[in-house]
Order: C-alpha cells, then structure tokens, then sequence
C-alpha cells in the first residue's frame, strides 16, 4: 500500500450506479460546466441528454472545444455529423427548459495548453461553476489528456470547482469509426514529454508501461522505433466482457513480448472498467522501479495508452501522480491523423449501445471536512 | 525461428555489433565520393523517403560502434570496411578511433516550440538554444563513449579550452550541467510547468556547442580526445514550419563545422527555399538517396544482394550463404509446367488461326521466336511472336492477293522488352508466376533498402519453416510469386492505417493501377513491356502541388495532399521525362513496383501515359474507367 496517492480514495460510478449518484447529487441546486468535443462522434450529445434530463436546479452551460483532424476522404460527412451533434445539445437544452448557454469555441483549431488559458482561465470559465464535467467520448486522445491535466492543474491550484472525468463507451461504435494515417514518428504528449525526451536523462534506464487495445499494432511499432525500452511491462485488462480478451492480446502482441523477451512478472493486469485500479498498478510499479535503478541513479517511466479511454485515463491519472512526485516520466503515442464514419445510417439507436461512467477527480469528496 | 530480415530500420538494431555486421557498404561509397568530412566542408543534405538508409549511414559515425568497428579491424568480415573509414575520412589513427561523431535524432519537441505562441524572433532564439543545449549534451555523452569515460560523472577529467568571448568551463562536466538545466528549462515551457519566455538574447545559440565541441578544445589527460567531429542531426523533417529553413540558413552562413542533415523528401521543398539562394557544393552538398541508385542500379543491386547474403547467414536454425540461391528461377512444377505445355498447345493454335495457314504460321514461328530454351521459355517466345502478329494486323492492309511471305504477318521483332511482357500475358491468362528470381525481388525494392527487406523477410520466413519441415533449401518460382503478391496484398491493406490520407491514396493507386492494367494488357502490347506510371505536364503538376498559388481550386487541393502523401511514402516515384526537347518534359508518376504486382504490372521502369491531372481526382473518387479520355503520347 502506497501512502500519499491522490486518488488512493476515489469516487467511480457506472451504468446503474452513474444514474442513481447523478440523479441524487442533481437533486441539489448546482451550476455546471459541460466540456464536450466539436466532435463528429454521436456519442458527443448523449452524456449532456442523460444528465440535462435529470435536474435542472441551478445553470447548466455547455463548451464545445475544437478538435484537431485533417481532412480526408472519410472525414467528409463530418462537419455534417458535428452540425448535427451540436443541434442535439441545443434541442436538449430546450426539451429540458434549462437555464443554459452554449459556446462553440471556433478561434483557435485545436486546444494546447497554451490556448485553454484563453479558452477557459482568461474568460474565468474555471471558477464560476459548482461542477466542470469534461465528457471525453469524442475527444481523441491529445485532446483530453491535455484538458484533464490542465484542470486537474488548476483545480489543484485556486480553484474550488468539483471536476468530473465522464465517459461514454460503446465498442460497437468503436468499430464503425475508421481511423486513417498515423503520425510519422511517435512523440510525447504535452505536459508529459521532459521525462522522455530530455537528452540528459537518456542515459538513464526506460521503463516502459504499454497499455494494450486492439489494432494498435502500427501505433506501437512506432513507439518501438523511436525509444529503446529497458524494461517493459505490458498492460491487459481483466474484468472485461470478453474473459479472453487478454489472452487475444498478447497473441496480437506476440511480436512485442518476444522481441523485449518479456518477463512474465512484469506483466500488469488492470480492471477493464476501473481506471483507479490501473492508475495505482502504474504508481506502484514505477516506485519499485525506481527503488530498484538507485544504482544507475534511477530511471525514467514512460507510459503509452493503446486502449480504451477508461483505462487510458488510469494512466493519465497515473502520470499526473508520477510527475508530480517529480519522477521523470513521459507519456508516448503515435497519433492517428484522421477520423471519419462510413456508414452513418448503422448508428443508430446509439443510446442502447453505450455505457456511461463517471470519475470524480477533485472537490468535495476529497475534503476532510 | 529467429528471422535475420526482421530486422529491418537500424532503429531497431540495439546491438553495435549486430548492427556493424548487418551494415552494407554500397551507401557509404557512395556518400565517400561526396565528402571526406574535413572541415569546412559545407553541409552534406541526405534525402530519402522512410527506409532509404539514412539512420544506418549516420549510426555507423557514432562513437560505440566505430570503437567496435576498430576492434574487430583484422576480421575479414570487417576489414574493407574499417579500410574505407580510415582512408576516406580518416576515422581512425594508430591510437584508435579519432572521429568523435555526434548524433542527435530530431523529435516532436522542436514542432512543440512553435506552439508556444511566441513571437518569430523569440521563437527561433528559443530553437537555438534548444538545439545547441541538445546537440552539445550529445556530444559531451559522445566523448565519454569515446574515451570510455562513465556519463556524466566521467565528464570531470574532460577538460575544455575555453573560446573566445565564450564561458570558461572547468570540465566537461560542468559545461554538461549547464546544458542540462538549460534543457530543462525549455522543456519546463513546452510541458507548461513554466510559462514561456522572451528571450532576449542577440543571436541564437544554436552553433555555440559546436564551437566548444571542435578537438582543439576538448582535451583528456593533456591530450586531444579526438581529430575530427561531425555532427550528425536525423529526421530533420520533423522540425516544425519555418524551423528546418531556419536550421539550414544558419548552417550556410557558418560553414566551419561539418555537419550532415538527414531529411525525407517531403521537406525539400521547405529546405528548397534556403538552398535555392546558396550555392550546391560551395554551401551544401545533397545527396538524393534513391535518386543516386536509380542512376547507378547495378550498384544498388548489387549492394541488396551483399545485405541480403549477410543476413542469411546471420540465421541460426539454417545453413545457408546465399539469398540468391534459395530463390529459384527454374519452372519445374508439374502443375504448372501441365498448364505451361497446354498454353504451348493453344498458343500455336492461335497463331495458326491469325494468320490462316499452318505452314506460314509454323515459318513465322520457327522464324521471329527463339524455342531453344524449357517449356516455359519456349512459351514466353510464342506469346510473344503471337504480340507480334496481333500488331501487324491492327495495321495491316486489305490486298486482294493473300500475303504468303512470313514477313507480312509479323511486326517488329522479339525482343527483351516483349518477352516481359509475354510472361505478364501468361501470368495473366494462366495464372503462371512472373515474379520470381533474385533479379525480380530486387527490382521490386523500388529503390527501397526497407522495402527490400521487408519482402525478403517474408520470402525467408517461409524457407526457414520449409527447410524445419526437411523441405528444400530454395523457393520454387510459385511459392515466390504467391508470397510476393500477398505481401504486397497485406502492404496495400495496411495504407489507410498507416499512410497519411490513406483512403485517398487507394482510391488514387487504384485507379492509376487500373488504367495502367488496361493500357498493359491491349492485345498488341503496344508499350511493351506495360505501363507502369502516368504522366501530367509539368504546368498542370506545378498548379496541383504549389500550395502558395490562388489559382488552385478545392479538387487541385484534394488531389495534391493525397499526391504527397504518396510521394512521401514511396507509394508513387517522381521522375522527369523529356521526351526529346526539353520543353517536353513530364512529371512522371511511377507506381511502387511492389504494389504493381498486385495488378500484374511490370517491374521495370518503362511505359507511362499522359493523363489529366482531373482523370486522376475521378479515379481517387470513382475508380478508373476504360478509355476515360487517355491523351495520345
């Protein structure tokens, strides 16, 4: 048991349990802020439908941010999609009679860390609300793990807000989302590269923490390409719908586990659907690690999310952890470029295929008092 | 089983010594004519596309494998290439290795300055003094792997002459910390730790490190470390806008270091803006990888086979010294020589019906083919001679008298190029494999060191399992010819999940590859041996690609990012033509050979045709359709 974790508590709760804890905690008067992705995916409305429906005792505002994505041949229906999304949110506002404001924010393409302090901190979007809720369905992944940092950051800083990390899964949607091209090199994402990247640490040992998904094969070799792991402990998921699923994915893998002759020690089991559990299984093994490089003056821990967005969150929880005990720690991917929908009209009924989770990251829960 | 191909970049090589054994020489020769890396010598820009050899030329400079390389100098396996380095740069001396070889490989984090918001002066103050503190931790860590000093601490007997005007350093170690921190320091506002700053300094910094870095100024024990440093800056394309031409114009104005920039063909048009005001071979030298071996194939050729002989003998499970051997070029299975025998039969009998009289046919036969080669050549020298007759009478004259002389049936004569396209036809009708033989699986490299490999590899992989199961110790030409279409197959379905606009780029490959299909196969072989390319005037290719001009509509837009991305995987191969007068140049877009099997398109660089550059943005859409409006050539 490691002292000190920030979430060593936590706050989950999923399908069942999120409609009963929303539906208490909405029964109070709370101003909200819903954070959603300028997103194409038709999962981008549902989470605001579910939670605007419930209560509408005190402001409900919604931020739509930009995404980054080149545009493609598949992307080609997407501004389509994103008109209609957006429409979604506003015919759910009216339905509900909310007290709400939506803002598209068109004036820069994409978000960095750079622009969210225009976006949100200069506009004083952060303190003005009881709740920031970030809905992380349709943002890829740049995108939230840079929007979760950041508030994560802030609300560590000066402000009082209580900040929820929701989530919206659906692996059939997953499947009708065509993803094309991949980025020439993999690289660092921001706020989580001078752990890797420095050239003077890079005599020190790489421990590299790869959470596996399906068809990330390309992605992964473009990490191995580019950094040279000393130890690598592979990360599958337990728990999961589908009881062979890891089993799938060290066959898919094969060539990772033989290549870094992986010690079968070294191999990580995390919770499918519970990204604290994957979060502290990180935590916890880089502090061995570390422990055990004191000799070579420590090492670096890089992590990779190749997953699902739950546990990919697990590890970004993990590396804001690590990070901020200052252990030298990175978080490496190679981005997919472009994102389209084929066949728009099999999405429908995309409502009876998700599943709806939320993480409570700061605020009331975690107060003594 | 361990497969020796399977490890194809250098970046995936961790060993030094697996690394020097795998190493072909043919690239380095030619990079000795270009320099001899005294200094003063201007920049040398290495260009390539992803797997041209670039990494494996600079790794080879670096200090942990030349100190190997001087180890293992009397080995017959080393020794010509421990002979090359010390002559041609002096790389070693009597001591050892002299050669202190910096390498720094460019990454993302460069581009992430650019997303600071800074003003331009500050931004480029910034990238200066990021690369200097980068390039000079790399080398201070390449001194200590010379001088087998632990890093850093070991940086303390290091001692550094201080420069002119510059800070005085007691050590290397010293000079080390203040990189460090002053690379933390940037990275502290690339990760927003720290808010960015303005620097307000003169200049930018980035050639400082250098400077310190050149022998006169490092010295152990009283002594020089070395004689000579390079300075070695890999995947330069990954710099963010502006920052390559930035790099470049300060490393023309200060020629005094000898540097070598490595960079994919995607950035030389940026790169093109600096150099076109400098001078080549007086402020840079260039060296297009791919470029160099289409002008010397036999050289290329001939440096893929020494790769690929190397790396045969690297494997454990087998016994074997030759790649060319394991790769059969002789037909001798029963099924297909049936089917080769039965083609021999019908061919004769098409012959005979063209020309409607069977002795004439048996003379034209006997006459224009030559049937002393096997089966399967002789059958190759009858498609052909029936090619020869289908041209003759697309042309031929109605008379009232039959013709009767041999001569009037036929047109042309058989030749090498018509051979290859006879096999083509065979493959096609007959389903008889065309790509097989040690020549073939190098021509469909495209130039490629990577692509090479990649295909050998999986040519061997399915030996080595032959050979477990007591098979034999060569591929049969139909065992080649189905792994080289399927791993041309498995190549094609990985476009859309690894190549930039990967959908577009199939429905444009498709398209050229179909139209290249329909004009290979006309029954007349009119562009023998096919057609493997197309071609666009170069005013309309200027208009599609040239970002900067207002005339492009949405379409040109569409149409040139799916171009470059091809261009820049190696999926498409630009070439020049000038067809007799210069002024009828043409950009000539060849398809990659690898991917023109699946088509059954030929492997050498032959025929192409005009097309509109609008044809090609309704084939990425809507695929290609028969006679969509080909210009005559």
């Amino acid at each position: 048991m490691i002292e000190n974790l920030t979430w060593s508590n936590y706050f989950l709760c999923r399908n069942e349990s999120f409609i009963q804890f929303w539906e208490l905690y909405l029964s109070d008067s709370r101003d909200m802020l819903f954070l959603l992705a300028k997103g194409f995916d038709p999962r981008m409305p549902i989470l605001f439908q579910t939670l605007v429906e419930m209560g509408q005792k005190g402001r409900r505002d919604v931020v739509i941010l930009p995404i980054e994505g080149s545009q493609s041949i598949i992307s080609a229906n997407n501004e389509r999609l994103v008109e209609s999304n957006i429409k979604s949110v506003n015919e759910a506002i009216k339905r509900a009679q909310a007290r709400s404001s939506v803002s598209v924010l068109d004036s820069v393409p994409t978000i960095t860390r750079t622009n969210l302090d225009d976006l949100l901190l200069d506009n004083g979007l952060v303190n003005r609300y009881d709740d920031i809720i970030i809905d992380i369905s349709s943002f890829p992944r740049t995108a939230y793990y840079i929007l979760i940092d950041y508030l994560l950051s802030q609300t560590s800083e000066d402000v009082d807000s209580n900040l929820h990390v929701a989530v919206n899964e659906s692996p059939e949607i997953d499947n009708l989302i065509m993803h094309e091209g991949i980025a020439q090199q993999a690289m660092p994402i921001s706020g989580f590269s001078a752990g890797v990247a420095r050239e003077s640490l890079k005599h020190l040992p790489l421990v590299w923490f790869p959470v596996l998904g399906e068809k990330r094969e390309n992605h992964m070799n473009k990490i191995v390409e580019s950094h040279e792991a000393d130890e690598v402990c592979p990360i599958l998921p337990i728990l999961s719908q589908d009881v062979r699923r890891a089993d799938k994915l060290i066959r898919q893998y094969s060539a990772l586990f033989e290549e870094y002759k992986v010690d079968p020690r070294n191999v990580i089991l995390a919770s499918e659907t519970n990204p604290f559990d994957l979060y502290r299984s990180i935590v916890q093994a880089s502090i061995k690690f570390q422990k055990a490089f004191v000799p070579f003056d420590g090492c670096r821990i890089m992590i990779s999310p190749l997953s699902s967005k739950l546990l990919n969150v697990g590890a970004l929880l993990a590396a804001y952890e690590l990070r901020n005990k200052n252990y030298d720690v990175g978080v490496v991917h190679a981005p997919t470029l472009s994102y389209g929908i084929e066949k728009i009209d099999e999405i429908q009924n995309v409502h009876e295929k998700c599943s709806l989770t939320s993480l409570w990251l700061r605020g009331d829960c975690y107060t003594d008092d | 089983m361990s497969n020796p191909f399977r490890l194809l970049r250098s970046e995936r090589i961790s060993s030094d010594h697996e690394f020097l054994r795998l190493f072909g020489m043919g690239l380095l020769e030619s990079l000795m004519e270009k320099r001899t890396f005294s200094q003063n010598e201007p920049t040398l820009i290495l260009q390539s596309s992803p797997g041209g050899g670039k990494t494996s030329l600079l790794r080879l400079l670096t200090p942990s494998v030349l100190k190997l390389l001087e180890q293992h100098k009397t080995s017959p396996e080393f020794q010509a290439l421990y002979a090359l380095l010390r002559e041609r740069i002096s790389a070693f001396n009597e001591t050892g290795s002299s050669l202190l070889g910096v390498y720094l490989p460019i990454d993302s984090s460069y581009s992430e300055i650019r997303r600071l918001g800074l003003p331009e002066k500050s931004w480029r103050m910034l990238l200066g003094e990021f690369l200097d503190a980068r390039l000079g931790i790399q080398g201070l860590s390449a001194i200590a792997e010379l001088a087998n000093l632990d890093f850093p601490l070991g940086l303390k007997k290091v001692k550094m002459k201080p420069i002119n005007g510059g800070e005085e350093y007691s050590s290397a170690h010293e000079l080390f910390i203040k990189l460090s921190e002053k690379e933390q320091w940037i990275f502290s506002m690339i990760d927003h730790t720290d808010k960015a700053s303005i620097l307000e300094s003169k200049a930018p910094l980035f050639l400082s490190s250098a400077k310190l870095l050149m022998p006169e100024n490092v010295h152990i024990n009283g002594k020089r470390a070395y004689e000579k440093a390079i300075f070695m800056l890999d995947d330069a394309h990954l710099l963010g806008k502006g920052q390559l031409g930035f790099l470049l114009s300060e490393l023309i104005q200060a020629p005094s270091h000898s540097f070598i920039i490595s960079l994919r063909s995607e950035a030389m048009q940026e790169a093109g803006l600096v150099l076109s005001g400098a001078r080549e071979q007086r402020d840079y030298i260039h060296l297009y990888i791919e470029d160099y071996w289409r002008s010397f194939p036999s050289k290329f050729y001939s440096a893929l086979e020494s790769v690929a002989d190397k790396r045969v003998r690297d494997a454990r499970e087998v016994q074997i010294n030759s790649f060319r051997a394991c790769v059969d070029s002789m037909i001798e299975n029963p099924v297909i020589l049936k089917k080769v025998k039965k083609k021999q039969e019908d061919t004769k009998q098409d012959i005979i019906d063209l020309i409607g009289d069977e002795n004439i046919a048996e003379e034209v036969i006997t006459g224009f083919g030559d049937l002393m080669g096997d089966h399967y050549e002789q059958l190759v020298e009858l498609r052909a001679v029936k090619i020869l007759i289908e041209r003759k009478l697309r042309h031929a004259q109605r008379t009232l008298v039959p013709p009767d002389d041999p001569k009037d049936f036929v047109s042309g004569h058989v030749d090498s190029s018509l051979r290859a396209a006879s096999r083509l036809f065979i493959a096609k009708e007959e389903k008889v494999p065309c790509y097989f033989g040690f020549e073939e699986i190098s021509r469909l490299s495209s130039f490629n060191i990577e692509q090479f490999l990649n295909l050998a590899s999986s040519i061997f992989e399915f030996l080595m399992a032959q050979m477990s199961l007591g098979g034999s110790s060569q591929i049969s030409p139909g065992d080649q010819h189905r792994l080289i279409v399927e791993h041309a197959e498995k190549r094609w379905n990985s476009i859309p999940q690894t190549v930039s606009h990967g959908y577009g780029v199939q429905g444009l490959i498709k398209g050229i590859a179909g139209f290249c299909s329909q004009q290979t196969f006309r029954p007349n072989a009119p562009y023998a041996p096919g057609v493997s390319g197309v071609a666009l005037r170069p005013r309309e290719f200027a208009l599609i690609m040239d970002q900067s001009s207002s005339h492009r509509e949405k379409w040109h837009k569409e149409l040139s990012v799916v171009i470059r991305s091809c261009l820049i995987e190696n999926i498409l191969e630009k070439k020049i033509i000038a067809q007799g007068k210069p002024s009828r140049e043409h950009v000539v877009l060849y398809l990659n050979r690898l991917l023109g099997v699946i088509w059954l398109l030929p492997v050498n660089y032959g025929g192409w045709r005009i097309v509109r550059a609008r044809q090609l943005h309704n084939w990425m859409y809507d695929g290609y359709e028969k006679q969509s409006g080909v210009l005559g050539i």
